[in-house]
């Protein structure tokens, strides 16, 4: 009786592996892990990164991003820009298909643009678009923006995924989410909510056909289960592994890890409306309390490098050297004396707990902050750490009621959209409720020029004030790309953006 | 019985009312709102008050609840976060998480209890001593601990079955095979559990007279365990099997992302985290009617096992 049991259960365990075992992906297809689930695949209101990542395999701008960040053509061929930098003429190609075979024309441009730009939408692209002033479709291949004042990082919205206006029209605004259609290399095939996202390769693509005909999207919350489904060959590629995992995979001739400075800044920010954040002194004693420069190594390890600038290494201006030469340094016996000094003249009032608030959905920030709590203690200064759920510390944020926070921040590749936003007194993002006439000037002015040497040197004179003068944010990492795959799947290679680069202008990427 | 039933049926009203008076309290009281947390550091205050508009925030609070209620009810209430109805969105979760709590229960039951069964029998034997050491692990080893455990045994190391995702209903082979590795993960804390409280159970019942009076009166001692001890020991197994069962449905969250599995648990916490209110009140009703209904029906079976057991 008990081994015919055993025999029934051993047998049944054979069967069904099989029958469904772990199967061997052919060549044409890609099944990657990402880390989270997607939801909504609307190019116009995708402003969580798991969603842009798969949207941006859908759905094609009038320009793309090519080597270096450069801007280069897209669904446009060629566009001007009038002498005073107000009017932007956009040519399209002709012939551009969406993925339900209707023609791709200006109307669709001008549909997807003033989508976003209507205010009750609610968008979260709709500032880097506001200054536009009107639309105009010239003819079917021809469209003019004009911009209320000339603003410099404009062409960088032009990345945005075009969308067909037939289509949104005929079937409700919401139907892009869930179906979304558009002129991008890859079509949505089946989408298994909470499971699994199959995409097929669109072979009218206006510029080149995918070599991969499938690929597999799937969300994998749990990295140590990313890390065995490429192991076990249920993945081909597999984005933001742990620092654990990664090292095995780069000691594995199997297995490629690739990796790209620009996937965020990790910084450390002051409030200016609470004391003792708001008093110069204390917040160079903070830093200089910190061995920041040998904790990022060692908690980062390949996510993450040293960092002295707000910007990415791949954006200009490059001001590091001055930046690096003039930042707060680690001095423990510095800092030790100027928080004894602060206490006695009742800036650190007594029993004061420096409080470090941090998402507790980024580790290495977490590890960080612990590491940071210790080193402040031994200067003198009690501190802790708050892990907070980020919805919860993003609202009081907002409220303006954390003095010292870490945060991670990323975003396309001009630095008016890395640097405004914070610095500026009515930035959407000032939440160091910094103000100065100066930097305000210099950020206003930056958008307006459009020489990008002057430009630079705006945004030099920005960066120099906000980190080495005021302090008002303490950059310490650069988060890195990270992109783990198998030894076979070539010409995939990390961007300096979130989005994962499938096809490009410089690359379409196969497996041997 | 039957009038029982259908009281039990119309009570399961009151306390979902009430579930959902305070779920929509606590919600309110939760910090942050939708809009700023899908805009992240898109915000602009424009965007968020033009999306807080959208999605009704502006509106009193006994006016959104009611709304969200009928809503609730009409099959209409829809997340904000995945634009699609909130039914449409747990249906299939619902479905995969039902699938996995039911096949580990099996799992359970049919390893757990006759184990327990035995080792009480045997108290201090061999089999006893091991079996009731690896439940004590079982109880301590967190569930996703044993689930990344398996997922090395049997999909990188022996390379037997899938290591994660969802392969479709359990009857096809593609399905059966990826569902396999998390029901045993999430079994194993049921497993001990259960065969601890079933050697337990059946040893305050081996003390009692009636089964020495069994015993003297000839009655074969196979019959005396299984049909005197273990049927008046099935009460607390019951109830302790309807409560993790419970539990399961709700609760297999870590099980859940340690395999990438499409289930309703996940959902619940992403929702929360987007302060998803529609998506947040749905999920958590229909997942507090399941554990109204499964606590029904662990009631319900106390009948079958025991008829001296009446229903008033």
């Amino acid at each position: 009786m008990k081994r015919t049991l055993f025999i029934l259960i051993l047998t049944s365990i054979l069967t069904i592996s099989l029958l469904g075992s772990v199967q061997a992906q052919d060549k044409e297809t890609f099944v990657m892990g990402i880390e989270d689930e997607v939801s909504n695949l609307d190019p116009g209101f995708t402003t969580i990164s798991v969603n842009e990542r798969v949207a941006s395999l859908i759905f094609d701008g009038l320009v793309e991003y090519g080597e270096k960040n450069k801007i280069v053509p897209g669904i446009a061929k060629e566009w001007t820009i009038s002498e005073d930098g107000t009017e932007y003429t956009f040519t399209i190609s002709k012939g551009v298909k969406f993925h339900d075979g209707s023609e791709l024309t200006a109307d669709d441009v001008k549909f997807t643009y003033e989508r976003i730009l209507d205010p009750e939408a609610g968008s979260g692209l709709r500032a880097k678009i506001e200054s536009i002033e009107s639309i105009e479709v010239l003819n079917d291949y021809k469209i003019k923006f004009k911009l209320k004042k000339p603003y410099s990082p404009f062409i960088l919205a032009m990345t945005f995924g075009i969308v067909p206006e037939d289509y949104v029209k005929e079937n409700g605004e919401d139907v892009l989410s869930r179906n979304p259609i558009g002129a991008g290399p890859f079509k949505l095939e089946n989408w298994e909510v909470g499971n699994e996202i199959e995409l097929s390769a669109f072979e009218d693509h206006w510029n080149k056909v995918p070599k991969l005909k499938t690929v597999i999207i799937r969300p994998i919350a749990e990295s140590s289960t990313q890390a065995m489904e490429l192991r076990s060959g249920g993945i081909d590629f597999a984005v933001n592994l742990d620092v654990g995992q990664l090292q095995s995979f780069a000691d594995n001739e199997n297995f490629k890890v690739k990796s790209a400075p620009g996937a965020g800044i990790n910084f450390m920010g002051f409030n200016f409306d609470i004391a003792p954040y708001n008093n110069l002194e204390f917040r160079k004693a903070v830093i200089q309390a910190v061995p920041f420069k040998e904790m990022v190594p060692q908690i980062f390890g390949m996510l993450g490098q040293n960092a002295y600038s707000m910007l990415p290494p791949t954006l200009w201006p490059d001001d590091r050297e001055y930046l690096k030469e003039n930042t707060v340094k680690f001095n423990p016996a510095a800092a030790r004396k100027k928080f004894a000094e602060l206490k006695e003249n009742g800036v650190i009032p007594k029993d004061f707990t420096a409080e470090i608030y941090v998402s507790n959905s980024r580790p290495s920030q977490v590890k960080t902050a612990e590491a940071m709590v210790t080193a402040l203690n031994q200067a003198g200064l009690t501190a802790e750490v708050n892990a907070m759920e980020f919805g919860t510390m993003w609202d009081m944020l907002g409220r303006g009621e954390i003095g010292m926070f870490f945060l991670r921040f990323v975003s396309d590749p001009d630095p008016d959209y890395w640097l405004y936003r914070f610095f500026k007194s009515d930035g959407s993002l000032n939440r160091a409720f910094y103000e100065d006439e100066e930097v305000d000037q210099w950020l206003e002015e930056a958008r307006v020029v459009s020489d990008q040497e002057k430009r630079a040197e705006l945004y030099v004179n920005v960066l120099r004030k906000v980190l080495t003068k005021d302090i008002v944010f303490y950059p310490f990492a650069h988060s890195n790309q990270i992109y783990v795959m198998k030894d076979n799947v070539m010409e995939l290679e990390p961007g300096n953006s979130l989005l994962i680069p499938l096809v490009t202008p410089t690359a379409n990427v196969y497996k041997k | 019985m039957f009038a029982y039933i259908i009281k039990r049926l119309l009570w399961i009203i009151p306390v979902l009312i009430g579930v959902s008076l305070i779920l929509f309290g606590i919600m309110q009281l939760v910090p942050g709102d939708p809009a700023s947390i899908m805009l992240g550091t898109n915000i602009t205050p424009e965007a968020v008050k033009a999306l807080n508009a959208k999605f009704g925030f502006n509106e009193p609070f006994h006016i959104r609840y009611f709304l969200m209620l009928k809503n609730f009810l009409n099959g209409e209430l829809e997340s904000i976060y995945y634009k699609d109805q909130v039914i449409n969105i747990i249906g299939n979760r619902l479905y995969a998480t039902i699938e996995l709590g039911t096949l580990s229960l099996i799992i359970a039951v049919i390893i757990a209890i006759p184990t327990g069964v035995i080792a009480a029998v045997k108290k201090n034997s061999v089999f006893d001593l091991i079996s009731m050491f690896i439940a004590t692990i079982g109880i301590s080893v967190p569930a996703f601990f044993t689930g990344i455990i398996f997922i090395y045994l049997f999909s990188v190391y022996f390379k037997i079955f899938p290591s994660s995702g969802y392969g479709g209903p359990f009857w096809t082979a593609e399905g059966i095979s990826h569902l396999i590795l998390p029901a045993f993960a999430l079994s194993t804390v049921m497993i001990a559990s259960t065969s601890r409280l079933t050697r337990s159970a059946m040893l305050d019942i081996m003390k009692e007279d009636y089964l020495v009076t069994a015993r003297s009166k000839g009655v074969k001692e196979k019959t005396v365990i299984l049909k005197h001890a273990f049927r008046n020991a099935l009460i607390p197994i019951i109830t302790n099997i309807g409560n993790q069962l419970a539990m399961m449905f709700g609760g297999a969250i870590l099980i859940e992302s340690v395999f990438a599995w499409p289930g309703v648990g996940r959902l619940a916490v992403k929702a929360v985290e987007f302060r998803d209110q529609p998506l947040v009140f749905g999920s958590i009703l229909i997942l507090s009617f399941i554990y109204v209904l499964v606590n029904l029906l662990v009631d319900l079976l106390y009948g079958f096992i025991n008829p001296k057991i009446t229903y008033n």
